[in-house]
């Protein structure tokens, strides 16, 4: 079989990308270079042709890429947590023995599983009306919204008001916190070095998981606008995210009033603020009014809410206050 | 190849477990094909990169879904070719085409080597069509097989065979590469 120039260089073509080749037109190919030095020189042009460099792309948009996706999973994390609708603490509470907690939402959340919990809420509240004849509470209402339906009940919110079921026992540990300028920060994303930040906006004090003496570390500018922070640890450069929540439509961020050096630690009220006698927040504060979960919100004395509230101990683990034991306090969220 | 068509899909297992590491180092083995491929069909730096990015954002936005139905690479360049088609059609961006016969006036100089280096293999490119870059990237950029490059493109395996070689050709003559001329 012979082959003619355009043939030739076609099979030649085709052999450079490894695409198959019968046997016949490999070896026609092959009689026809021997022959050819056309041929022989475009088979050697396709080596050239291969080596010759190709635009790379910049350092620098490996590490804008990167920040963005960051962003969507910041955005992701944050969309999980608002899944769970207002007032869905005193449903939670009552299904809590029975039903999956939160992890449920932040794995493959599925609006039609978190319906099935909103039938669950209605099926009790019609359980307990029908059957018992009267009322859970007297200002007892049920919402449905954006097709969920939760059991809205203002005497449940958590908090520990004086009415309110014993708190969740806490955990013995708290998340694995970090204080900057007093602000609590809980572990978010791992950064590539090409994303790290290199603005640093100060120092904060920790050990991180260990036992040994906390060390003075640098905060970085985080190239988000979430209000987090960068913090180079032991485990690589990582995003630590500020613990909050909502309040009036607005962000407030859990402060301490302790140091808090290690991971594990519980924070405290801020010192100027006396910790409550009683469950109700007396003396130092009052109740006021609840948070986007329903959670109960007490205003101090003089201060404004929207310049800072006190959320009492016995918030469900879910809660951002997870379970802390102590008395919290949270002022709007601040960009670092 | 396959070797790396193993890697990618252990990275893509991973990065759609949360793992922004193993995401990271897909980027990293690929970037430089999407990047190529964009600024090839825009001839324009600030598009590539723009482009670049949204490439990635759309990947890892729909890595979930992904699966393993397809190799990483093919996906890659269907996501990224579909990229460009789209910031052309809405206006963002516009294709910047070369008149082909300036470039054989550099590239017949008697200087061959300083031809090489007046007329690039990126300015070369420009003269290409559209269906012979596109199908040349796909191959030589994405290491994609003449198959699996024709089902994106939607054309036969031996049509995108014949856009490699033709695009092969155009480039070896123009570049002068190919010193002697071809058949």
């Amino acid at each position: 079989m012979e082959m003619d120039c355009i043939r030739t260089q076609a099979t030649i073509s085709a052999l450079h990308d490894k695409e198959h080749v019968t046997d016949e037109n490999a070896e026609a190919a092959r009689a026809h270079c021997d022959e050819c030095e056309r041929c022989r020189a475009f088979e050697a042009d396709l080596g050239a042709l291969s080596g010759l460099p190709m635009p790379k792309a910049p350092p620098e948009l490996i590490g804008r890429i990167m920040v963005a996706v960051a962003a969507i999973a910041s955005e992701r994390a944050q969309e999980a947590e608002e899944i769970v609708p207002p007032a869905s603490e005193a449903a939670a509470s009552d299904l809590e023995s029975t039903a999956p907690r939160f992890e449920w939402f932040t794995g493959n959340v599925r609006w039609g599983t978190f319906g099935a919990l909103g039938v669950a809420a209605v099926a009790l509240v019609l359980f307990l009306v029908v059957g018992t004849g009267r009322p859970v509470t007297d200002k007892a209402t049920v919402a449905t919204s954006g097709g969920s339906t939760s059991l809205a009940a203002p005497e449940a919110v958590t908090g520990a008001a004086p009415a309110a079921p014993a708190p969740t026992p806490a955990p013995a540990r708290a998340p694995d916190y970090l204080a900057f300028e007093a602000r609590v920060y809980t572990p978010g994303s791992l950064l590539s070095d090409a994303v790290a930040a290199t603005q640093s906006v100060g120092t904060l004090s920790t050990a991180f998981g260990g036992n040994g003496a906390p060390t003075q570390i640098p905060a970085y500018r985080s190239p988000l606008t979430d209000g987090s922070i960068v913090v180079k640890g032991p485990d690589g450069t990582r995003l630590y995210e500020p613990v909050t929540r909502m309040f009036n439509s607005a962000k407030y961020q859990l402060v301490a009033g302790n140091a808090i050096e290690r991971f594990g630690v519980w924070p405290e009220l801020p010192t100027r603020f006396q910790a409550p006698a009683s469950p109700d927040g007396f003396p130092t504060f009052t109740a006021a009014g609840a948070d986007a979960l329903g959670v109960r919100t007490y205003a101090a004395k003089g201060v404004p809410q929207a310049q800072g509230f006190a959320v009492a101990p016995g918030t469900s683990a879910t809660d951002p206050a997870a379970s802390n034991p102590n008395w919290t306090w949270w002022e709007p969220l601040l960009m670092p | 190849m396959a070797e790396h068509a193993r890697d990618d899909a252990d990275l893509v297992t991973r990065a759609a477990a949360g793992d922004m590491g193993a995401f990271e180092a897909l980027v990293r083995a690929h970037a430089d094909a999407v990047h190529a491929h964009a600024y090839r069909f825009f001839g324009d730096a600030q598009a590539a990169q723009d482009a670049t990015q949204e490439v990635w954002v759309k990947v890892y936005r729909s890595l979930e879904g992904f699966g393993s139905r397809a190799a990483f690479s093919t996906w890659l360049f269907r996501v990224t070719r579909n990229v460009c088609l789209d910031m052309l059609r809405s206006g963002r961006r516009a294709a910047t085409p070369i008149d082909p016969v300036q470039l054989h006036g550099i590239a017949n100089d008697d200087t061959a080597s300083e031809a090489v280096g007046a007329v690039d293999l990126e300015t070369a490119m420009r003269a290409l069509s559209p269906e012979d870059r596109e199908a040349f990237n796909a191959v030589a950029l994405f290491g994609l097989p003449y198959a699996e490059a024709g089902t994106v493109l939607g054309v036969p395996a031996g049509t995108v065979k014949s856009r490699v070689f033709r695009a092969r050709r155009a480039l070896t003559t123009l570049l002068s590469l190919d010193a002697k001329g071809g058949a």
